[in-house]
């Protein structure tokens, strides 16, 4: 039914395909490209596109396609487990605001909105960049440990419009009658909100999730493209798009490479959030 | 049946505040939706509660029940004070007190099978194993008149009748001692009505039931209840067994519902007693006696003095000045269409 309804969203269906492109690419495609040495700086730099490489290569003389693609790993990586942070802090916020009310409501929502007005993004990245390069968890390679870093800074940041958005539909679910008739026959407050409240406002949290994707990967295209996000050599849709800013006027085509990949990106997802949305709302006739 | 009641509700009250102002709320009022209610609910009986709508049923309901908190009173039941138990006690009882709902549309969740629907007061409790709760829902879909292979089926592929039929089974799931059935079919078709009423009194003579049967009006209890109490305004007008009520109505509330009730025998013809005017706000309930605006045969003393529930003999409760008869005899009311 609800597969149905969002098939006959042709924007959204399109959006999928394109997502799925993307996605398929940037995993599975550095494998079929050849080898490439990021330290072998041989090759002419800012080359035209040629068939040994596609779209050309760039300052250093490093296969763009490739790099598109190992960026878009990054910045999808990023953008998602970014995502799922903010949804999943913003859900059980809003999930304890919403269910409890009364005093526990109030002070769940100021804290939002002061987590709202203090610029939390500015001060984690200060954090970041001072610890920039030095081991925080053992074992793992430092680059991960930096795009999980930026991952956790973006989600830790973004989760506000989930929790004000989970906690309006908790509290208007929380007056439903089959909410007393859990109560009724002695369900606890954990029971209630995991087996009644979370299932039922499924259908807007997901919607937000998908959209907070995009967000999510603008953001990080953002702050890399300052310079404060992923940092080269590890590539990243926003900092490649900085680095070929340099080169406009010699190469202008080396910015709208990972400009496109955004836009295709973010475009998909949103179109299929809102696909979703139309297709999860029962109240919206197909 | 025994003599100690299973259920003793005292000077039961529920108050909703009404807030003004956004920013500082303040209290400017209340919805006295239940004021004051006094009675016993005997083990193995039904005692049906009846009013118009709004008239603080439901409310009774959920007090009694502990799902809302009360503003004053008393609740017993099997001997222990219910609004004082702590969470976890509480949680316990609810083994032995369930609730069928007034709206079979909205008392089950749309996102969850029937089966684990009625299964869930089981799975709260941890009351057996996953295939003995299995085992119980079949069982309990077959007893209430549902094929068992439906378990996995939502709640929307059911009918009315059919969603009030689960509702009953999940209240049945643990073996309840006391259901409080809040008009479990008023909103139903009357085809269907009943069929669950039937399904109700077969499961109390099987299982020993006790019933609180909440109705609108007399017509649905009369069968079902072995005594009625009636509601005005959040009190208690009158109460007795069926019989009583039914062949010598004391309250003129009563009389003025029993009179809309269709007759089936043309030679006891009743009386017609037309209402006037509305059911008053409970935010602002009349002074005296709450019925005087509508009472056909009200006196002075009706405005000022709220007149006790007392006992007319065997056990028959009424609160009008005229009962115990002192002055005015019940002849002639004014207002009333022959
Ligand atoms: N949560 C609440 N907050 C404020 N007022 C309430 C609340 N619940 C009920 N009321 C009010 O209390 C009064 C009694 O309501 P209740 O639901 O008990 O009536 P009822 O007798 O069950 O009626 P019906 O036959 O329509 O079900 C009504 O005036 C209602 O508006
Ligand atoms: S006390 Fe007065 S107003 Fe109330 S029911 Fe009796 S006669 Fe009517
Ligand atoms: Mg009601």
């Amino acid at each position: 039914m609800v597969l149905r309804r969002f098939l006959k969203h042709r924007l959204a269906v399109a959006s999928t395909v394109m997502l799925v492109v993307l996605v398929l690419g940037s995993v599975i495609g550095p494998w079929f490209l050849p080898a490439y040495d990021a330290q072998d700086l041989s090759n002419t730099n800012q080359l035209v596109p040629t068939l040994a490489h596609p779209l050309g290569t760039d300052e250093l003389g490093q296969d763009v396609l490739a790099r598109l693609l190992y960026a878009g790993r990054i910045s999808l990586f990023v953008g998602l487990s970014a995502a799922v942070l903010g949804v999943l802090i913003g859900t059980l916020i809003g999930a304890i605001t919403g269910y409890f009310g009364k005093w526990i409501d109030t002070l769940g929502m100021r804290m939002t909105d002061m987590f709202l007005c203090i610029p939390l993004l500015m001060l984690l990245l200060v954090l970041s960049n001072f610890t920039r390069g030095k081991t925080l968890v053992p074992f793992i390679a430092p680059e991960l440990q930096q795009l999980a870093l930026i991952a956790v800074i973006i989600g830790a940041s973004s989760w506000m419009g989930v929790a004000r958005l989970v906690r309006g539909e908790f509290l208007s679910l929380r007056e439903q009658e089959f909410i007393e008739a859990s109560l009724s026959v002695g369900g606890k407050s954990a029971w209630i909100i995991t087996r009644h409240l979370i299932p039922n406002a499924m259908a807007p949290i997901f919607v937000a999730a998908t959209l907070q994707v995009g967000e999510a990967i603008i953001l990080e295209s953002g702050l890399s493209f300052l310079g404060m996000g992923i940092q080269p050599p590890v590539p990243s849709w926003g900092n490649m798009l900085s680095n070929a800013q340099q080169y406009m006027i010699a190469t202008p085509w080396l910015a709208v490479y990972p400009g496109i990949m955004i836009f295709l990106t973010v475009v998909s997802i949103n179109f299929i959030g809102d696909g979703l949305r139309d297709a999860l709302d029962p109240k919206l006739k197909s | 049946m025994s003599t100690t009641p299973l259920l003793q509700v005292r000077n039961l009250k529920k108050h909703f505040p009404i807030h003004r102002g956004i920013l500082f709320k303040k209290q400017v009022g209340a919805v006295k939706a239940v004021d004051g209610l006094d009675f016993d609910v005997m083990p193995g009986e039904t005692l049906g509660l009846v009013g118009e709508s709004g008239c603080g049923k439901s409310t009774t309901g959920r007090l009694i029940l502990r799902l809302i908190e009360a503003t004053a009173g008393q609740v017993t039941f099997d001997g222990q004070d219910l609004l004082q138990l702590p969470a976890d006690r509480m949680r316990e009882m609810r083994k032995q007190m369930q609730i069928v709902f007034q709206n079979p549309y909205a008392s089950l969740d749309p996102r969850m099978t029937i089966g684990d629907s009625i299964a869930e007061p089981l799975r709260v409790h941890g009351v057996g194993d996953e295939a003995a709760v299995q085992k119980r829902v079949k069982e309990l879909l077959e007893r209430v008149g549902l094929s068992p292979t439906y378990s996995g089926r939502y709640p929307h592929e059911f009918s009315g009748g059919q969603r009030q039929r689960i509702g009953i089974a999940r209240a049945l799931a643990i073996k309840p001692r006391f259901i409080v059935a809040d008009e479990p079919v008023s909103a139903l078709d009357v085809s269907v009505q009943a069929q669950v009423l039937n399904l109700l009194d077969d499961l109390q003579d099987e299982f020993g039931l006790t019933y609180l049967f909440i109705a609108h009006n007399l017509a649905t209890v009369q069968h079902i209840s072995d005594r009625v109490a009636v509601m005005y305004l959040g009190k208690m007008v009158e109460l007795g067994t069926s019989d009583q009520l039914y062949a010598n109505p004391k309250h003129p509330y009563t009389q003025a519902l029993l009179s809309a009730v269709p007759e089936p025998d043309p030679t006891l013809k009743r009386e017609r007693v037309i209402l006037q005017g509305d059911i008053p706000s409970p935010v602002n309930p009349p002074s005296g006696c709450r019925f005087h605006t509508r009472c056909p045969v009200a006196v002075d003393r009706c405005r000022v003095e709220d007149p006790a529930f007392v006992d007319t003999g065997s056990g028959h409760m009424v609160a009008c000045h005229h009962h115990p008869a002192v002055a005015l005899p019940m002849v002639g009311l004014p207002g009333s269409v022959a």
